[in-house]
């Protein structure tokens, strides 16, 4: 999956990228299908975007929530848990801004999960979405001090949060 | 109390496998609404949108009626500023207005949000033009109104708008008529009241009462 010679050590990628910008060099990367994640984490965290971790093991939740933090200017690393994201991300999880975390996970619960990704990255704010009425999701978000919100959430309060942590973050 | 009736449960049930495609269908089509540039594909969007936040709307209310008759639903009490449950309602309902307050009562921030947003909506649907929150001491409990510049309501029905699927003669056909049915089980859980002031061509005021924290 890894081997060298088609990611960017492939001088066709890395010319192509380097005419067209850190977008294109990720996006080049990527394409070439044969590099490691933290590497293209590493490409796109040099264009100053805030680094959002997602866990939803629902493949649609997960691809439509992507789009559009990815609209709003977030960079994303998407994992279904804690390992996914951790494999994924490698030691860049600690420049993540905000975790965004489905309640409900095949492996635990969300709010747990945030917990220990929040080791990694420590200055990172949670986000906890539930389609669960129950107040089981909405109880354990908020002794955790996460922002809890039940699905579906509208795009715009979605936003909204994402706008406030920024300013806090900075 | 739970219910004999296997429906509510089996809504309560489903409720969250329900709303989970529901979550991604409304942020694919917010996501596509940014990619969608002809002015034919964007009125279709528009339309469709529209469409799905409805049913969205009425999913939820389905599933939030069926889990109160189940007695799913428990409320976590707390100190809640009212100003932040009415800054919230703003930023939902940008037509609304609120005085600002300083009042804090006892009560579920989130299930009194959702009393607020039910009888906001249901003044929006029905030509209430734009609703306005202000809030008031009133021995040991908080009043918070909600009034509206809408058709009014006769003093016979006042009661009766609270009843599920009840819809007033002339009135709008957008939704189920569970909105109102909802909010008062809402307050009913956790012990506060809510009523209706209203006559004819005057407006409606829906007063909630919350004990004051």
């Amino acid at each position: 999956m890894h081997e060298q010679g088609r990611g960017l050590n492939s001088p066709k990628v890395v010319h192509e990228a380097l005419g067209s910008g850190l977008d294109h060099l990720a996006y080049a990367a990527r394409s070439a299908d044969s590099y490691p994640c933290s590497v293209i984490i590493c490409i796109r965290m040099m264009d100053q975007r805030p680094l959002i971790l997602l866990l939803e093991d629902d493949q649609a939740s997960a691809e439509a929530m992507k789009l559009v933090l990815r609209d709003w200017g977030a960079n994303v690393v998407h994992g279904a848990d804690v390992d996914d994201i951790v494999s994924s991300a490698g030691t860049h999880a600690a420049a993540a801004a905000m975790i965004i975390t489905d309640f409900h996970l095949s492996k635990g619960n969300g709010v747990s999960a945030a917990q220990q990704l929040s080791k990694r990255a420590p200055r990172a704010r949670v986000l906890v979405l539930s389609g669960s009425l129950s107040n089981d999701a909405q109880s354990a978000a908020k002794g955790a001090g996460f922002t809890f919100m039940r699905k579906p959430a509208p795009r715009r309060d979605i936003i909204s949060w994402l706008e406030q942590q920024r300013e806090l973050v900075g | 109390m739970e219910s004999e009736s296997p429906a509510p449960r089996f809504l309560a049930a489903i409720g969250h496998d329900l709303r989970q495609p529901l979550h991604a269908l409304l942020l694919y089509l917010s996501a596509l609404d940014r990619r969608v540039h002809d002015a034919e594909a964007r009125d279709v969007l528009s339309k469709a949108d529209r469409a799905a936040q409805s049913l969205a709307g009425m999913i939820e209310g389905i599933v939030q009626l069926a889990r109160l008759d189940a007695g799913k639903v428990e409320p976590d009490i707390e100190r809640v500023s009212l100003q932040s449950v009415f800054d919230g309602i703003l930023a939902k309902a940008p037509e609304s207005r609120a005085d600002a307050t300083s009042l804090y009562v006892h009560s579920d921030p989130m299930l009194l949000d959702t009393i607020m947003q039910q009888i906001v909506a249901n003044a929006v649907a029905h030509g209430g033009g734009a609703p306005h929150l202000s809030a008031n001491e009133r021995g040991d409990a908080v009043e918070i109104i909600m009034r509206d510049t809408g058709p009014g309501i006769a003093a016979a029905d006042h009661e009766r708008i609270f009843t599920e699927f009840v819809r007033l003669d002339g009135a709008s056909h957008n939704g189920l008529g569970i909105g109102l049915t909802i909010a008062r089980k809402l307050a009913t859980l956790m012990k506060h009241e809510i009523e209706v002031e209203s006559v004819p061509g005057g407006g409606a005021a829906f007063i909630i009462r919350a004990p004051r924290a």
